[in-house]
């Protein structure tokens, strides 16, 4: 039995309208948008800032502690000084 | 199943169909820049449902079946501007495109939404009978007796704009 519609399939396959999909694959990027780069970027801001501040108090702390036995050296008496001696050449 | 949930397997799924899903959701809501949008709202959408994707049809027809839903849900909210769309579209393109797929665009959106996905799934996506009503989700009787109808409604529709069909 000859289809009926056979010009109509025939036609219609022809003519099959085109389509011009050039994005790639989607992915969980497309529903973050720009929130995703921001956030990574503010998170390494976030810990370079932290490093950073750690580094300084360590430093003070430092300073600090050279001032305090400074001060404690300058405050021995030159028997109590001897004594500490003798006791850091015992410890190493 | 494992497998098919990695990334590479949805960037081979979505290289292999959305061409080809797009030009589906492009003749259902009549809007490139729409269709483009629902192509990845689809394919996302297959995604995150792929658990309850039971392996009993293949991952192209479960990709057309979401496909087909989302430009439902679009059409529901959109009638107006779809039609709209794709006057604008016709008007921006008229020359990329040749008058027989233009008036085969137009026939089809003269249709209502069953009748041209049936008629874009026949013969655009060269999906057999049996996928396409897995895809509309109705027996393959039922497809075949629409697709005959179908095609006695497009048909004078091509005709009336002077194409021997």
């Amino acid at each position: 039995m000859k289809n009926e519609f056979e010009k109509l399939d025939t036609f219609m396959r022809e003519h099959r309208p085109e389509s011009s999909t050039s994005r790639s694959a989607p992915t969980s990027r497309s529903h973050f948008g720009w929130h995703l780069p921001v956030g990574i970027t503010a998170c390494l801001v976030a810990i370079f800032v932290t490093v950073f501040q750690v580094q300084q108090r360590q430093q003070e702390l430092d300073l600090e502690a050279i001032a305090m036995m400074e001060t404690l050296e300058w405050e021995m008496s030159d028997e109590t000084l001897a004594d500490v001696t003798d006791l850091v050449a015992i410890v190493d | 199943v494992f497998i098919l949930k990695s990334e590479e397997a949805f960037k081979t799924l979505y290289a292999s169909e959305s061409r080809g899903v797009q030009r589906f959701l492009e003749g259902m809501v009549g809007g490139r820049q729409v269709a483009e949008e629902l192509t990845q709202d689809a394919f996302l959408k297959a995604w995150k449902s792929l658990p309850s994707f039971a392996l009993k049809s293949s991952l192209k027809t479960w990709v057309y079946s979401v496909a087909i839903n989302t430009a439902r849900d679009w059409l529901r909210g959109h009638v107006h501007r779809a039609t709209l769309e794709l006057k604008d579209e016709h008007t921006a393109e008229g020359e990329l495109q040749s008058p027989e797929t233009r008036a085969v665009r137009e026939a089809l959106n003269e249709l209502n939404e069953e009748i041209r996905a049936l008629l874009m799934l026949h013969y655009y996506e060269d999906l057999d009978l049996k996928e396409i009503a897995t895809i509309l989700e109705i027996p393959v009787g039922t497809v075949k007796s629409r697709l005959f109808a179908a095609k006695g409604k497009l048909r004078p529709l091509l005709l009336a704009k002077g194409f021997d069909v």
